[in-house]
């Protein structure tokens, strides 16, 4: 080891006293967690800060429709949409870490295992009744069932095998299939290099009609629940503690969501014009594609189980959906009744047909 | 006694990273994060301690295609070095080819790349290469135009050919460059390859960050970003040492 100049050594007290310096100002700049920054704007009307799970497209096209009308604005609430993405960080560690009040999570899955890591959730309801989660595969070598995988090359985004294995579990098959994570693009399966492909079926069969001009008879979409995983979507949910104190906010924001996705189901065309005008501006959304999504996405948040808008059943969760998860080695899963609290949505809703 | 001093002075220095492991921990404590946004040093070293069979597979392979990468990004840099040096008609097709690679984010061509030489581990290696070859062409290029002009008239007046400069003055001239570039890229070889992993891989240190992250396994996530840290160290470290030996041998 040789001496260490004087030279060198300010330089390693220089940069060790930077990382101290950053440390602090790090510790000193972060709020302490659960305190809801509801910030007054300027009409005295209050913040929601809301953590989406993907990017602002016509994914969230009811929500548009509430703030663009100002459904939020009459219940004296400012929305703050916070979009993700692929890469972005979960909606879990943005409410976590205090940047968002409330947070809607596609998979409910993820959220689930976030509550062994000391979270205290609270959902409110949910906003897809069925999750489009699905295999898609071309009607020349269809998937219906685990059966179709068997010693088939699949295709996904990385993380999804974990789909694979349940719907083999659920079959009561061995998990027998190579995986290639080839991301959000369909091209794969369309070339043949695999007989199936995990994606929302809401999104990528468009990109099959559209890029690919295929008719709906030329692909299957199997979702999920037909494969023995009925599971709910894009749950919204806060910290116990913010939605407890904030209770009339809640309230208040379904109130006006349920308004602005009842009115989603009228006219397809205008979320999705939200999503690309004006939500979605700098995304580059393509109009038709996002009107057919928004077309294929409200039956699932219309479901079929006949409840209203956002509805959770914990019955139903704990009998029909927990099997699939554990199917799918999910253990430890908290109980629903422990962390479903409808008051607020049947509010909402009672309020409504006033 | 003396070897002992110099462990503990070696040890004295790692200070700052002690400092960083104590800032992180403080700013989750202080905080009050839960382990969604981020979870403690303690528990990420643990996981790496407990389950490092776990990560031996990945780590493995990850150096491999790291290697793999880099030996091959280097091997096509020299010749392309070598191929503009030694004709203009080959200068104005490997320049400009060069540049193209050089200037589109990897990024962008991995998608490109999996089409054209399928996904998995074939694409995760040429990523790599592709990252590790603008500087080997680079570096070879300005070692062969660093060649004496009095070494080559001496060779001329020899009667020696083309060939023979390359050979017995060139390589020589373009070697201890081609050392400094493989100690430049060995780190973002590294890197590289997790990036396609992440992207497209179903191995290494990437896929293990991506599916652990897709578990919300954030210690194992966290503990893979430490890893692929020290490995990163390590290769330079590593290439440091070829550097220095190549240049002993040469100069």
């Amino acid at each position: 080891m040789p001496p260490i100049s004087s030279r060198r050594r300010s330089r390693l007290v220089a940069a060790s006293s930077l990382a101290l310096v950053t440390s602090l100002a790090l510790a000193g700049c972060a709020g302490s967690a659960g305190d809801s920054a509801s910030s007054e704007v300027s009409e005295d009307l209050t913040t929601i800060r809301v953590s989406l799970g993907w990017i602002k497209n016509v994914e969230w096209a009811g929500f548009w429709i509430a703030d663009a009308n100002g459904y939020y604005a009459e219940e004296g609430l400012d929305i703050e949409w916070i979009g993700g993405g692929p890469n972005a960080p979960t909606t879990m560690a943005t409410v976590a870490a205090g940047d968002a009040d409330l947070g809607i999570v596609p998979s409910t899955q993820q959220w689930l295992q976030t509550f062994a890591d000391g979270n205290d959730w609270t959902a409110l309801g949910a906003l897809f009744q069925e999750s489009p989660g699905a295999l898609v595969s071309l009607a020349e070598d269809p998937v219906y069932s685990a059966e179709d995988l068997v010693g088939k090359t699949v295709l996904g985004q990385e993380g999804t095998q974990i789909n694979y294995d349940a719907a083999f579990a659920l079959a009561g098959l061995e998990p027998d299939y190579d995986f290639i994570p080839v991301g959000f693009d369909i091209a794969p399966l369309v070339e043949g290099q695999g007989v199936a492909y995990t994606a929302y079926a809401t999104n990528q069969p468009i990109m099959l009609e559209e890029q690919y001009g295929m008719s709906p008879d030329d692909y299957v979409v199997t979702l999920y629940a037909e494969l023995g995983m009925p599971l709910y979507g894009n749950v919204v949910y806060g910290d116990s503690a913010y939605v407890e104190e904030n209770g009339d906010l809640m309230e208040a924001f379904l109130r006006a969501s349920i308004r602005g996705w009842e009115e989603n189901g009228e006219d397809f065309a205008v979320g999705a014009q939200l999503s690309v005008d004006e939500f979605g501006a700098d995304l580059g959304l393509d109009l038709v594609q996002q009107t057919r999504e928004n077309e294929l996405q409200q039956p699932l948040v219309v479901g079929e189980y006949g409840d209203p808008l956002f509805w959770m059943d914990p019955e139903l969760m704990r009998e029909v959906m927990y099997p699939g998860l554990e199917a799918a080695g999910y253990t430890d899963l908290p109980d629903p009744a422990d962390y479903i609290d409808l008051s607020y949505l049947e509010a909402a809703h009672a309020s409504l047909q006033e | 006694m003396s070897r002992l001093r110099t462990l503990a002075m070696g040890l004295v220095h790692l200070w700052p990273i002690a400092l960083i492991i104590v800032a992180w921990d403080l700013w989750i404590v202080l905080n009050g994060y839960t382990s969604t946004v981020a979870p403690r040093p303690w528990f990420v070293i643990a996981d790496v301690a407990v389950g490092f069979g776990d990560y031996v597979p990945s780590v493995l392979y990850t150096l491999g295609v790291s290697l793999g990468g880099l030996v091959g990004g280097t091997a096509i840099g020299f010749v392309a070095g070598i191929a503009v040096w030694w004709s203009a008609a080959l200068s104005g097709v490997v320049t400009p080819a060069a540049l193209v690679i050089r200037s589109v984010p990897i990024t962008a061509m991995i998608p490109i790349i999996a089409r054209i030489v399928g996904y998995g581990d074939a694409a995760v290696i040429t990523s790599t290469a592709l990252i590790c070859f603008f500087p080997a062409f680079v570096f070879t290029l300005s070692g062969l135009a660093s060649i004496p002009d009095s070494g080559r008239d001496l060779f001329r007046v020899m009667g020696a050919g083309k060939a023979q400069v390359l050979t017995r003055l060139g390589v020589l001239h373009a070697l201890p460059n081609l050392m400094i570039s493989v100690r430049i890229t060995a780190p973002s070889a590294v890197l590289a390859a997790m990036l396609a992993e992440f992207l497209m891989g179903t191995n290494g240190l990437g896929a293990l960050f991506s599916e652990s992250r897709s578990y919300m396994d954030m210690e194992r996530a966290w503990g893979t970003a430490l890893v692929a840290t020290v490995a990163s160290v390590l290769v330079f470290v590593g290439a440091r040492a070829l550097e220095r030996r190549v240049d002993a041998r040469v100069t």
